[in-house]
């Protein structure tokens, strides 16, 4: 993808033009993200307090029951947004690693094989948490490896 | 998901209808005073195209996230058993007690080498992983 940027007076406001020879997913993709507000922070609950949790500190979101974790490098915060509109929100760093787990991309250490050859991710925290088969392929394209990499 | 299921089913069929072959084809050399005629090839190739399918699209189980590991396995190797005994009663395959205990046998070898094949293909996308991420450690 070729990027111009041209700084002229003229613009009252930044304009992004996208030039392709077709409409693809590539080039919904890219709008997609412009639209996108940038989201740097989120609200996340401990002992009746609010906490505004920096999503890069963030390593992991779970679901355990109906209740919804964030687990940062030592410590957990409950969220009160559901799972499916985190993996929306936080689509850019996380990627959905099985039914219950979004992981930070940016904070996996290595991914071993574990029992029965279900491959375990093991955060920088040393925390462990297991990947489904059917969230493998879509991990490898989070992390820009193989085809269809995003 | 269609696609997924085709996909799984053909996958099915293509593993299915090789087995068959090897087997029937390893029964030839056993038993070389053994008939075969058309008609009967034709029931073999038939039940083992079935049991294909029927145990691909069994295999998306792998790709939902209902079960545990453990249980999966156990789900999914029970139904590949059911459908060998229901496969070796169509086409009769159980003339006396050892043949019987040789097709579970032979069940159980296949299914060890499938499982065996899934467990390589992980691995390698496992070391592919491992190598990104390594590469962005060194990076970093």
């Amino acid at each position: 993808m070729k990027i111009h940027v041209k700084i002229e007076k003229q613009y009252e406001e930044i304009e992004v033009h996208l030039y392709a020879n077709a409409y693809s997913d590539e080039v919904e993709r890219v709008m997609k993200r412009l639209k996108t507000p940038v989201t740097t922070t989120i609200d996340g609950y401990k002992e009746q307090e609010i906490y505004m949790l920096k999503i890069e500190d963030i390593y992991s979101v779970y679901a355990e029951g109906p209740k919804i974790f964030f687990q940062t490098e030592e410590e957990e915060f409950e969220s009160k947004r559901k799972l499916y509109e985190l993996e929306e929100l936080l689509s850019e760093q996380f990627t959905r690693v099985n039914k219950s787990t979004l992981i930070n991309t940016n904070k996996i250490a290595s991914i071993q094989l574990g029992r029965f050859g279900t491959p375990t991710l093991v955060l920088d925290n040393e925390v462990t948490v297991a990947v489904s088969r059917n969230y493998l392929k879509p991990l490898k394209q989070k992390l820009g490896i193989g085809r269809n990499a995003r | 998901m269609i696609i997924k299921i085709i996909r799984s089913c053909l996958i099915g069929l293509l593993i299915g209808l090789s087995c068959s072959y090897v087997l029937i084809t390893i029964d030839a050399v056993t038993n070389p005073d053994a008939v075969l005629n058309g008609g009967n090839l034709l029931e073999q190739l038939l039940i083992a195209a079935a049991m294909g399918i029927a145990i691909g699209f069994v295999t998306l189980i792998f790709d939902t996230a209902f079960f545990s590991l453990p249980v999966q396995l156990l789900i999914h190797l029970s139904f590949v058993t059911l459908c060998v005994f229901i496969g070796g009663i169509v086409g009769s395959w159980f003339s006396d007690f050892s043949s019987f205990l040789l097709v579970f046998l032979n069940e159980l070898i296949i299914y060890a080498l499938v499982w065996f094949f899934i467990l390589l293909t992980t691995k390698r996308e496992v070391d592919e992983i491992n190598e990104y991420l390594q590469s962005r450690k060194r990076i970093k």
